[in-house]
């Protein structure tokens, strides 16, 4: 919904951080400029979404699609086009992206940046790789059925432009820098990527730890190394290897020889509230999809004081049940029936998708302990002798696990059932959300290669200043 | 009775009666009124039904429960019935139905979508939890038994126009779903429109009459009207085109090729896309056809097929283990049944536990079926 759409002048400049950070964020727009301009040789001619500074509430249309917005005012600070690499070969697919600003206090207490296609496919738009990540906070796969994919995801994300910049995230700091708006360095984001076989969206809302209690964190050169990643959230090293992880599994096992356990950090409870809003957010995503997004009421922010509301769907649900109970469309024993049902429903959870070889690997195991008895039995019966069933288990096992995985794999990878690769797209970003190692196909490697931009800490922060790194 | 006398008491009776029937309708959704006009498409409460071109009646509006599905909170089906008139005759009409309450769990399919005895039955996908079909088929509305009660209305509706309403009809429909909402919405097209309906060549036999010319040209239509539903399911056919009728020389270009070509050519004017990828992916659009959902097999399909590939291959292993280790080819031979009589159950068993339960199981979609308009005649 489209609240305002005078350009945001008279926002202040800068409040109280001294001229050095602006020089410096001077310098960092006149290098994303460089970027911009260099980088992609096809540039937006067009603001498609609205002008920049249009400010936005409960819902934004991006090319036929809805994207939620929590509760609160959002400014369109940037709106770009890109081609990324295609699921199929071939030229590539446009998408266009859009960034908006909550803007609190001369400064961004958070933002959203949404990618959506710009013409429909047919085949599926793969999966995000943030969907199936396990060094992050939190990714759940809601869907994956067929050219069908639902995922959310929990990160922290640096402050940053580099390569994988989208150009509607270079505009939006270009835009903070021309209002004065400072950038918090680190962010926690909840994202989602929910797309059929013709269409994809993907939204993402960065939420500056400022707004739940926490002081602003110093500005970090590298992903890995924030105070909101979840090796340091959660203590376990990101580099523990088998013998680390099963030393900790042996703790937990063996309790009662353990310590009382610590009570969880205040970082672990925000990631962990934050973790919960992305469910309560779930809904609202998809209904945006079908352009429903109106039905429900906004979403209030994560760590909010609002935040014991119930959930979107089930206060849509309960209220669609009374209106047909009112208007006599159900009788009452329906209502309460059909009520019950509904007050104990939530959205699934898909399990994991395997691949050919995963799924051949454990059917193989299994097949095997069963064939070996059954050829046991088999043997006995005929021959009579034990040692002779044995000596043929023997030599069948070895045999039998060649031709039974051979054929099952063709079959899980060629067969009229075959398990789908899912190809994974990503995006281009705002921010390093990455280390370096988990660069996209396609994609230049993200950590540490970029500019990494933030705002001086206020007084009582953990330190740091704005940096630029190259 | 006069023959006025006697029309005059069929108008009030049918008053009374669409009074009756309608009250709860009414009340149910105040801004759908009997007698409302809609062109391009209705807007029902969460979705869109993409509508031919032309203008459309709404005839009936009604909610019914699904007693097969008691254990789900969907709320009511609501249905509608759109009518298109010409010279005092319902030519066309819309039979719309959908959910009013997300769910969790999917809706299955139609059993129309699976049936093998319809002149067009086409899957176009059939993903867990998400279902799109389509089918056409001759359908006779001469009774209007079990049939919803905005039918029902519907022709009491008719009544009261003094429209004719015919009672063959040739029916496209689709039904689309996924984890949370369906929409199943047929286009009948009536068979009194002897010239917009191709004509069955003379002497053709039965096989033939099964996929008529207007049939087959109905499948085609169908296969363009898929990408409306879909749209509609989206709520986003503000702006779209209506479709041609079936038959109308107006059919041309799908209409998802028609979107895609304009989406393109806006972005290339607005120099967002090169030239390269504009050609590239106007060829690609072009070229595009509908894509439908490939033939599944079935869970014991699946079984009996592994089952003989994996005995093949396990005879020929056995037999060379047998002999290696036991060197005696009348031993060999005399333990090979026994072997593969244990392997054929225990693989088998095996493999239909993994089918069943296992991470890629088979699954198949449930059957729900809403209350329908009209009898499909598979028979000529």
């Amino acid at each position: 919904m489209q609240v305002d759409c005078a350009r945001s002048i008279g926002l202040p400049l800068r409040c109280g951080h001294g001229s050095r950070h602006r020089r410096s964020l001077a310098g960092v727009v006149m290098l994303a400029a460089l970027l911009f301009l260099g980088g992609a040789a096809w540039r937006p001619a067009l603001a498609a979404v609205a002008p920049i500074g249009t400010v936005f509430s409960t819902v934004l249309d991006l090319d036929g699609k809805q994207v939620p917005l929590p509760q609160g005012a959002w400014t369109l600070a940037g709106d770009g086009f890109e081609i990324v690499p295609s699921v199929r070969a071939g030229v590539g697919e446009a998408i266009e992206s859009v960034v908006l600003f909550k803007i609190e206090g001369g400064s961004v207490a958070a933002f959203i940046i949404a990618h959506r296609n710009t013409i429909g496919i047919d085949k599926g738009w793969g999966t995000a790789s943030d969907c199936e990540r396990d060094d992050i906070h939190a990714a759940v796969i809601y869907d994956d059925s067929g050219a069908h994919g639902f995922c959310g995801f929990v990160n922290h994300v640096v402050t940053a432009i580099d390569d994988r910049s989208a150009a509607s995230w270079k505009q939006a700091v270009a835009y903070a820098e021309a209002h004065g708006l400072a950038l918090a360095p680190t962010w926690l984001m909840a994202g989602f990527r929910l797309s059929d076989a013709a269409d994809v969206i993907d939204v993402r809302y960065h939420f500056d730890p400022a707004i739940a209690g926490f002081s602003t964190p110093a500005a970090v050169s590298r992903w890995s190394e924030s105070k909101w990643s979840k090796a340091a959230v959660t203590g376990i090293p990101a580099n523990e290897g088998w013998g680390g992880a099963t030393r900790r599994w042996a703790g937990y096992a063996a309790f009662w020889r353990s310590d009382a356990p610590a009570s969880p950090s205040a970082r672990t409870l925000a990631v962990d509230q934050l973790v919960a809003w992305l469910d309560t957010m779930r809904f609202p995503i998809e209904l945006g999809f079908r352009n429903r997004a109106d039905d429900v009421a906004a979403v209030s922010m994560p760590w909010s004081k609002d935040r014991g509301e119930p959930s979107a769907d089930l206060t849509l649900r309960l209220q669609k049940l009374t209106q047909l109970r009112a208007r006599d469309v159900l009788t009452s024993e329906q209502y309460d029936e059909q009520r019950a049902i509904v007050e104990s429903e939530h959205g699934g959870v898909a399990g994991g998708r395997w691949t050919a070889a995963g799924l051949t690997a454990a059917k193989a195991i299994t097949n095997q302990v069963t064939t070996d008895i059954a050829a046991f039995a088999a043997n006995y019966w005929y021959t009579g002798n034990a040692m002779t069933s044995l000596g043929l288990i023997g030599f069948h096992t070895v045999v039998d696990l060649g031709q039974y995985w051979s054929s099952e794999w063709l079959w899980n990878a060629f067969g009229p059932r075959r398990i789908e690769a899912l190809a994974v797209v990503d995006f281009t970003g705002a921010g390093i959300d990455r280390p370096s190692t988990g660069a996209s196909p396609g994609l230049p490697a993200p950590e540490g290669g970029g500019l990494v931009l933030g705002h001086a800490p206020a007084p009582g922060d953990e330190g740091g200043e704005s940096t630029v790194t190259k | 009775m006069s023959g006025g006398g006697r029309r005059r008491l069929w108008l009030g009776l049918a008053g009374a009666l669409l009074l009756a029937l309608g009250g709860a309708g009414a009340r149910a959704e105040e801004q759908l009124e009997p007698g409302q006009s809609f062109t391009g498409f209705i807007a029902l409460d969460g979705q869109q039904i993409p509508l031919p071109e032309g203008e459309w009646l709404l005839a009936g509006h009604g909610y019914e429960m699904v007693p097969s599905i008691s254990v789900v909170a969907y709320g009511a089906i609501e249905t509608v019935v759109l009518f298109r008139a010409e010279s005092g005759m319902v030519t066309a009409l819309v039979v719309a139905q959908h959910n009013l309450i997300p769910i969790e769990a999917g809706w299955g399919t139609a059993s129309e979508c699976t049936r093998d005895d319809l002149p067009v039955a086409v899957i176009f996908d059939d993903a867990d939890g998400h279902g799109f079909c389509g089918f056409a088929a001759p359908v006779d509305t001469g009774s209007a038994n079990r049939s919803p009660s905005a039918w029902k209305i519907a022709l009491l509706f008719a009544r009261q126009r003094e429209l004719v309403v015919p009672h063959r009809w040739l029916m496209a429909g689709l039904r689309l779903s996924n984890r949370h909402d369906v929409v199943d919405a047929r286009y009948y097209f009536s068979a009194a429109l002897p010239h917009h309906w191709p004509q069955q060549p003379a002497g053709a036999g039965p096989a033939a009459a099964r996929r008529s010319p207007a049939m087959t040209a109905l499948g085609r239509w169908l296969e363009d009207m898929q990408a409306l539903v879909g749209l509609g399911f989206d709520n986003a056919l503000a702006g779209v085109a209506p479709l041609p009728m079936p038959w109308s020389p107006g059919l041309g270009a799908t209409r998802t090729a028609d979107l895609r070509l304009a989406r393109l050519d806006a972005l290339h004017a607005a120099k967002v896309v090169p030239d390269d990828f504009y050609a590239n992916r106007r060829q690609a659009i072009l070229k595009a056809r509908v894509e439908l959902a490939p033939e599944r097999m079935s869970m014991a399909e699946l079984t009996a097929w592994k089952t003989l590939v994996d005995q093949m291959t396990t005879l020929a292993e056995n037999f060379v283990v047998n002999f290696v280790v036991l060197g005696n080819l009348t031993q060999t031979f005399g333990l090979l049944p026994w072997q593969m009589t244990a392997d054929m159950a225990q693989f088998s068993t095996h493999e239909w536990i993994w089918n069943f339960y296992g991470p890629s199981r088979v699954r198949q979609a449930s059957t729900i079926d809403f209350t329908r308009v009209g009898v499909i005649r598979t028979a000529p």
